[in-house]
C-alpha cells in the first residue's frame, strides 16, 4: 500500500469535518472520492497531502505527493512556463530541462502558445490546467487531484481525464482524485469513494468492474449507466442530509 | 487611448504650472511682506548655504529610510507570519502610530543627541509605521492555497519566503515604502527645525526668525519639489509592479 489513512478524525472548531475515515490504496490504484458539498473531502486530501494535521488517527504515506487544488493556485507574477517549472526550479532541476519538460506539458495540457502569459490574461479554465501542469510536470509517485477540472467544459474534461489516465499508466502513480462528476470518476477509477454528508464517513466504496483501457465512448455502455445509477441513489440521500444540514445550522 | 494617454500627462504636467502661477497671484495680491514671489524665493536660494543644507536634509532622510525600510519589512513581515506575536503588538505598533510624535521628540533628543543622530533616528521613527503596517497586512493576505503550495513541494522557510511571500507583497510593500518615505523627510525636517545646525528644517527656522520671506519660500518650494519627485519616482515603480499581469490575482 502506498497510501493508507486509519480512523482519521479532523473536527475544526465545532465543526467536525471527517469521522474515523479508513481507506487503503494500492501503488497505481486510482480512486476518486465523490460526496455532497462541504462533507470533508478536500480536508481529507488536505491530511493526506500533509497540509494539515488530523485531530485522530493515522496516515501513512509513501514519498511526497503531488496536489492539485480546488482553488486557483497559479502565482500571478510567474508567467505559464515560470508557473509549470516553480516544482523543477525549487528541487534543482537546471534550466534547460526544466523549460524542455515544462514545454511538453504545457503543451500536453493543451496551453502550447500560452507558455509566456500571465495567468490573469488567462481563462479561470486556463489557469486551472496551469496547475494540473505544474503538478504533473514533477512526475509524483502520488497524485492527489481536488476537483482539478472543476472549472472545465465536458469535452476538454474528458479529453484531460484521458490524458490523466495515460500519464497515469506510463509512470505507475497512484491517484486519489475528488469529483463532482460521476461520467469522470466512473471513466479513471478503480474505485469509487461515496462520502456521506458532514461528518464525512466513508459511505460505501464502488469498485469499478469496467475494463481498462476505456475511452469516452465507454459512457454508452449499459454497466457505465447501471453503475452510475447506483452512485446517484448513494449520494443523493446524501446530498439532501447536506442541504438540510445546511439549512438546519 | 493614446490620445487620452496625453492629454492626462499634459494635465499632469500642467498642474505645477498652474500652482506657480497661483503663488505668483497670491504673491502679488498680499504683497512682500507676507509672501515672497517664486523669483525673489528662487534667487534667494544662496549657493553659500543651499547645497549643503540639500546634502545634510537628504543623507538624514536617505538614511533614516534605509533604517525604516530594513526594520519596518523585516519587523512587519515576521508579525505577520507569527500569529502570536502579531497579535500581541498589533494594537502597541498602531497605538503608538497614532501618537503625535513630536511630543516624543525631547526624548530622540536626549538618546541620539543634538544634529544627525537624533534627526536620523526622528525621521526612521516617522517612517516605519506605515511600511511595517503595510507589511504585516499584506503579509497576513498572502493567498493561502498559495502557502498551501509551497508546503505541499516541501518548500523551506527561504524558499518559501524568497518564492511566494515577497512576490506576494511586493507591490503593497512598495506603497509602504513611498509612504514610508514622505514620512522619514517630514521626521527628519522637524528633528532639523528642533536641534540640528544643519538641513532645511533649521534653515526654514532660521528664515522665520529673521522674516526672511524669499527664503523661507524658496526653502518650502524645495521641500515640495523634493517630496514630489521622490513620490513620483516611487509611484511609477509601484504602477510598474502591479501592472495589469496581477490585477485579477487569485484570491
Ligand atoms: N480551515 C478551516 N477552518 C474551519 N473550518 C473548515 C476549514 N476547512 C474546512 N472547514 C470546514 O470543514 C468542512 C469540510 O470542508 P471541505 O472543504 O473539506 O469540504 P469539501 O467536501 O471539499 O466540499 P466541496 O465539495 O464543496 O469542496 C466544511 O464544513 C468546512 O466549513
Ligand atoms: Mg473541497
Amino acid at each position: 500500500m502506498v497510501l493508507t489513512v486509519e480512523h482519521l478524525s479532523k473536527t475544526f472548531g465545532d465543526v467536525e469535518a471527517v469521522r474515523d475515515v479508513s481507506l487503503a490504496v494500492d501503488e497505481g490504484e486510482f480512486v476518486s472520492i465523490v460526496g455532497p458539498s462541504g462533507c470533508g473531502k478536500s480536508t481529507l486530501m488536505e491530511i493526506v497531502g500533509g497540509l494539515i494535521e488530523p485531530t485522530a488517527g493515522r496516515i501513512d504515506v509513501s514519498g511526497m505527493p503531488g496536489i492539485v487544488f480546488q482553488q486557483e493556485s497559479a502565482f500571478p507574477w510567474r508567467t505559464v512556463v515560470e508557473n509549470v517549472a516553480f516544482g523543477l526550479e525549487m528541487t534543482g532541476v537546471g534550466k534547460a530541462e526544466r523549460l524542455t519538460r515544462a514545454r511538453d506539458m504545457i503543451e500536453l495540457v493543451g496551453l502550447g502558445g500560452f507558455e509566456d502569459r500571465y495567468p490573469t490574461e488567462l481563462s479561470g479554465g486556463m489557469r486551472q490546467r496551469v496547475a494540473i501542469a505544474r503538478t504533473l510536470v514533477m512526475e509524483p509517485k502520488i497524485i492527489l487531484m481536488d476537483e482539478p477540472f472543476g472549472a472545465l467544459d465536458e469535452q476538454t474534461r474528458l479529453i484531460l481525464g484521458e490524458e490523466l489516465s495515460r500519464i497515469r499508466e506510463a509512470t505507475n502513480a497512484t491517484v486519489l482524485f475528488i469529483t463532482h462528476s460521476f461520467d469522470e470518476a466512473l471513466l479513471l477509477s478503480d474505485r469509487i469513494v461515496v462520502m456521506t454528508a458532514r461528518p464525512g464517513t466513508i459511505k460505501q466504496v464502488v469498485v469499478n468492474p469496467l475494463p481498462r483501457p476505456r475511452d469516452s465512448t465507454i459512457v454508452s455502455d449499459p454497466e457505465f449507466g447501471r453503475l452510475s445509477g447506483e452512485l446517484w441513489e448513494l449520494l443523493r440521500e446524501e446530498s439532501m442530509r447536506a442541504l438540510a444540514g445546511e439549512r438546519g445550522r | 487611448m493614446t490620445a487620452q494617454r496625453t492629454t492626462i500627462l499634459i494635465g499632469q504636467a500642467a498642474i505645477p504650472l498652474v500652482l506657480l502661477a497661483l503663488w505668483q497671484v497670491s504673491a502679488m495680491l498680499a504683497g512682500d511682506f507676507y509672501i515672497a514671489t517664486p523669483a525673489d524665493a528662487f534667487a534667494a536660494l544662496d549657493r553659500d548655504w543651499f547645497f549643503d543644507s540639500l546634502g545634510a536634509t537628504l543623507l538624514a532622510a536617505f538614511v533614516g529610510f534605509l533604517i525604516a525600510a530594513a526594520a519596518g519589512l523585516w519587523i512587519g513581515v515576521t508579525l505577520g507570519l507569527t500569529r502570536f506575536w502579531g497579535k500581541v503588538l498589533e494594537p502597541v505598533t498602531l497605538s503608538v502610530y497614532s501618537i503625535p510624535k513630536v511630543t516624543l521628540f525631547p526624548i530622540f533628543l536626549t538618546v541620539f543627541g543634538f544634529g544627525l543622530g537624533s534627526k536620523v533616528a526622528f525621521g526612521m521613527f516617522h517612517g516605519i509605521f506605515p511600511i511595517l503596517i503595510i507589511a504585516m497586512n499584506a503579509t497576513r493576505e498572502v493567498n493561502v492555497v498559495h502557502l498551501k503550495v509551497a508546503r505541499s513541494l516541501r518548500l523551506s522557510r527561504t524558499q518559501t519566503f524568497k518564492q511566494v511571500i515577497f512576490p506576494s507583497i511586493y507591490p503593497s510593500l512598495l506603497t509602504g515604502l513611498r509612504l514610508g518615505f514622505s514620512l522619514t523627510l517630514l521626521g527628519v525636517i522637524l528633528g532639523e527645525m528642533f536641534a540640528s545646525r544643519a538641513g532645511f528644517g533649521y534653515e526654514l527656522v532660521e528664515a522665520i526668525t529673521l522674516h526672511d520671506m524669499p527664503r523661507m519660500y524658496g526653502i518650502v518650494a524645495t521641500l515640495v519639489v523634493i517630496a514630489f519627485v521622490v513620490n513620483a519616482l516611487l509611484l511609477r515603480w509601484e504602477q510598474a509592479a502591479s501592472g495589469p499581469r496581477r490585477a485579477v490575482a487569485a484570491r
